[in-house]
């Protein structure tokens, strides 16, 4: 049986809303600092120490990630395929592939790309919508787009 | 826990000791009232020790053989430019030891350097025992925020040696911000710009009452005091060479007492603006005629001196706050520590470059043995001993369209869980410490357009954290699609990790005596293995909260391959030789097999100490497999038992380590 920490995703597990901002991201990681700090354990067993360490790595990965933009982006869109967990190793690659795919999105594209990033981050998922739909238009069936254009329509209500 | 813990600031130039019981802490002073202890060592030709003051004296007679800014060298390789820099300027003896790492000789013994701070530290702790008539035999002990793995683990073993179980290794700066902070409630973001003797780190934290997070961290580790007395003494030096015609440093002595008397005037024009000083006999001209360096030196003089080496703190800070996100004069803060601090110039550019005026309230020189003491109390203290034991429950979480959420800002979210006083935990120390570290019983309140619904019911089942096997699994459904109903088991918050149990106990009041603030500290480097062409690959970067995990995946290369040697080091380089090579990670006894078809997964582990290590697992077995790292430099298990007992010996007999006998 799986750890049931691996069926997480990481708001699931800092307890925030999938468009939560940096700043409530970073109050919810106190509190689950609070709770699973292994220096609130030193007295524990090895074993409840070991697993409260597990726990907070893990946290804090789920922190890293979610505060920052791009490998934010990159997570969401893994979780949008039902990846719960971005390893370390592919958060680079992640962020490199993005940067490319970046600058292979058309100059006419790019504003509209940039507001609906905005957009996404905020939560605003209409206009973000908005905004790719133009950028898609100048630039069809860019693959970044097309990904990020899925997870936007997803996040809409039907 | 019986014994104190002790918070221990070994510094580069002086050292303190501090013990805190019940919030309030006391600096430990010797016999005679110091609060300072000189981090120097010398071997004197009796076959005593001197540490302390009496070591101090003899840098000025007994330069070769008086051991001084150890911890510059502590756990650098032989051929680290900290080495190499230290070889050019020190007058003691540096050899390599047999693994890359450095030792020093005198009088014809070798030792370690982490045996020369364990000198250091093994007086502390008689200071400690003397001035509180308890055993200690535990500590924390505070190292620049910048030290790497080497340093930390050289550190580590220096305790060792000292006969003290080093329960963290803490990061200056944040002790320093603990020191500063505790106590208060109110939400503040601060710098601590810290420029001691040896080296320099800024931090910028958030400090948030029960949670102090470090959100970056840099540094420079050849940067401080020191520097400024160098240049000093070279100025003197040169004057010299231009009135005699003779370079008074070629002799050890001669420029020991330079370097002593550059610090003084460095020293004095803190307070008035112009200094003038003799030394008299510090060279011998024709006809063996003694020599007098007489020198004027006046403040306007000393800041241009040490204007550009000063200057070199900002580039970090400009680091520190771009890794922070920040701008400069965000800050609501700026604390300083250090004795270097004190210098007018040193507080001007601070003030100029954060546009606030830094604090001034807190003694720079102590600032960092409080905050030590405060997180030892606070480490010993375990305030949870349990988390298996606490009653767990689940709670059922449902997650609604945001758009309904936003159309409705009025009504969201209740909170997580009526959090009732649970039955499962009882503070196994009811102390003084117990109350304030406790997480509030509620959760935090959920961000305000949040698109999570959180429904707390009551629970019917409690799960023990070794029973989380039994519970639900996620529903298979996506969990980020909006409008999809997810019933999903909380095995986080809810459940599995024993969130809500803890009775409501916080009050805001208890701060005067209550335990000290959690601390979240970040890696200060990052950690790379190399990878094809001597390149690094960044595994866990820098300003990671720790502790911190990364798992990479090894394969074999060739046919047959039994053996893995990866090297790894720290640093921000793209080549590997760049960085600080830390040592090697070794698999050993692989499956004989094809090649590429053994794999390992090996995870990386930065604990609190913001040490490594390793773990790794076979992923067709599954089974853990045997991995070590080799350091550069390390000392081994054995190694640090006998120097340990060797220390215990000297200290026993008494008469070897001589604090007394050379007061002046």
């Amino acid at each position: 049986m799986s750890d049931p920490l691996d069926q997480l995703d990481y708001y699931t597990l800092l307890q925030v809303a999938p468009d939560a901002t940096v700043d409530a991201i970073r109050a919810a990681f106190h509190q689950f600092a609070l709770r699973y700090h292994p220096d609130s354990y030193t007295m524990a067993t090895p074993d409840d120490k070991a697993r409260v360490n597990q726990i907070y790595r893990r946290g804090g990965e789920a922190y890293r990630v979610l505060t920052n933009t791009s490998t934010r982006a990159a997570y969401d869109a893994g979780l949008a395929e039902g990846k719960l967990r971005q390893m370390a190793a592919t958060s680079d690659d992640a962020g490199a592939k993005e940067r490319a795919a970046k600058r292979n999105v058309s100059l006419k594209a790019r504003p509209f790309w940039a507001n609906a990033q905005t957009a996404i981050r905020d939560g605003q998922w209409v206009q973000a919508k908005l905004n790719l739909q133009i950028a898609l238009g100048h630039d069809p069936d860019h693959p970044l787009l097309t990904e990020r254009m899925a997870f936007v329509l997803s996040q809409l209500p039907r | 826990m019986s014994g104190l813990v002790l918070g221990i600031d070994l510094g580069t130039t002086n050292s303190v000791v501090a013990v805190a019981d019940a919030g309030s802490v006391r600096i430990l002073a010797d016999d005679q009232g110091r609060e300072l202890l000189p981090s120097v060592v010398s071997f004197h030709p009796g076959g005593k020790v001197l540490v302390g003051y009496g070591a101090r004296d003899r840098r000025m007679v007994d330069a070769r053989n008086t051991f001084y800014s150890v911890k510059r060298l502590l756990g650098r390789p032989f051929d680290s430019d900290e080495v190499r820099r230290a070889r050019e300027r020190f007058a003691f003896e540096l050899a390599a030891s047999d693994n890359g790492g450095t030792v020093a000789k005198t009088r014809g013994e070798t030792y370690a350097l982490s045996e020369i701070s364990a000198f250091v530290l093994r007086e502390l702790r008689r200071i400690a025992e003397e001035a509180t008539g308890k055993p200690c035999s535990q500590a924390v002990i505070t190292v620049p925020a910048n030290f790497g793995d080497l340093q930390r683990n050289a550190t580590m073993a220096a305790g060792r040696v000292a006969g003290l179980e080093v329960l963290r290794v803490l990061n200056e700066p944040t002790a320093a911000a603990l020191a500063y902070g505790y106590g208060k409630t109110d939400r503040e973001r601060v710098a601590i710009f810290d420029m001691g003797g040896g080296t320099f780190d800024v931090s910028i934290l958030e400090l948030s009452g029960e949670v102090f997070e470090v959100v970056a961290t840099a540094g420079d580790s050849y940067l401080g005091g020191d520097d400024i007395d160098g240049a000093i003494s070279d100025l003197m030096a040169h004057d010299f060479l231009r009135q005699h015609r003779i370079d008074p440093r070629v002799d050890p002595e001669a420029s020991e007492r330079l370097r002593a008397a550059a610090e003084w005037a460095k020293c004095e024009l803190t307070g008035q603006d112009e200094v003038e000083l003799r030394i008299e006999e510090l060279a011998t001209g024709a006809g063996g005629r003694p020599l007098d360096l007489h020198f004027k030196f006046t403040r306007s003089a000393l800041h241009d001196l040490a204007r550009p080496i000063i200057a070199k703190a900002f580039d970090a800070c400009e680091a520190a706050m771009r890794a922070a996100g920040m701008r400069p004069s965000q800050l609501d803060n700026v604390i300083l520590v250090g004795g270097s601090t004190r210098m007018p110039l040193v507080r001007s550019m601070v003030a100029s470059y954060f546009a606030c005026e830094p604090r001034i309230e807190i003694d720079p020189d102590v600032v960092v043995a409080h905050g030590a003491a405060l997180q030892a109390a606070s480490l010993a203290s375990g305030r949870r001993s349990q988390l298996g034991k606490v009653a767990l429950r689940k709670v059922h979480m449902e997650r609604v369209s945001t758009a309904g959420l936003m159309a409705a800002p009025g009504a969201i979210v209740p909170g997580l869980v009526s959090a009732s006083p649970d039955q499962g935990y009882q503070p196994q120390q009811p102390s003084a410490f117990s109350s304030l570290r406790q997480p509030p019983a509620t959760m935090p309140p959920p961000p305000s357009r949040a698109a999570l619904q959180v429904r707390g019911l009551p629970s019917e089942e409690e799960i023990d954290l070794d029973d989380m096997e039994e519970l639900e699994t996620l529903d298979p459904e996506n969990p980020a699609v909006a409008s999809v109903r997810v019933q999903q088991v909380m095995s986080v918050s809810g459940s599995a990790l024993n969130s809500v149990a803890v009775p409501p106990t916080a009050t805001p009041d208890a701060e005067a005596a209550g335990p000290p603030p959690l601390l979240l500290d970040v890696t200060p480097l990052s950690l790379g293995v190399e990878t094809v062409g001597g390149f690094c690959h960044t595994v866990i970067p820098r300003n990671t909260a720790m502790p911190a995990e990364s798992t990479q995946t090894f394969s074999t290369g060739r046919d047959g391959q039994t053996f893995i040697s990866v090297r790894i080091c720290q640093g921000e380089e793209k080549n590997l030789e760049s960085n600080q090579v830390l040592g090697v990670v070794e698999l050993d006894g692989l499956r004989d097999a094809a090649r590429g078809s053994v794999r390992i997964d090996v995870t990386f582990v930065i604990d609190a100490d913001g040490a490594l290590s390793v773990q790794a697992r076979d992923l067709e077995t599954g089974r853990a497999h045997a991995v070590r790292i080799r350091r550069v430099g390390e000392l081994d298990e054995t190694e640090l038992d006998a120097l340990r007992d060797r220390m215990e010996q000297r200290f026993r007999r008494g008469g070897e380590v001589a604090v007394e006998a050379a007061r002046p």
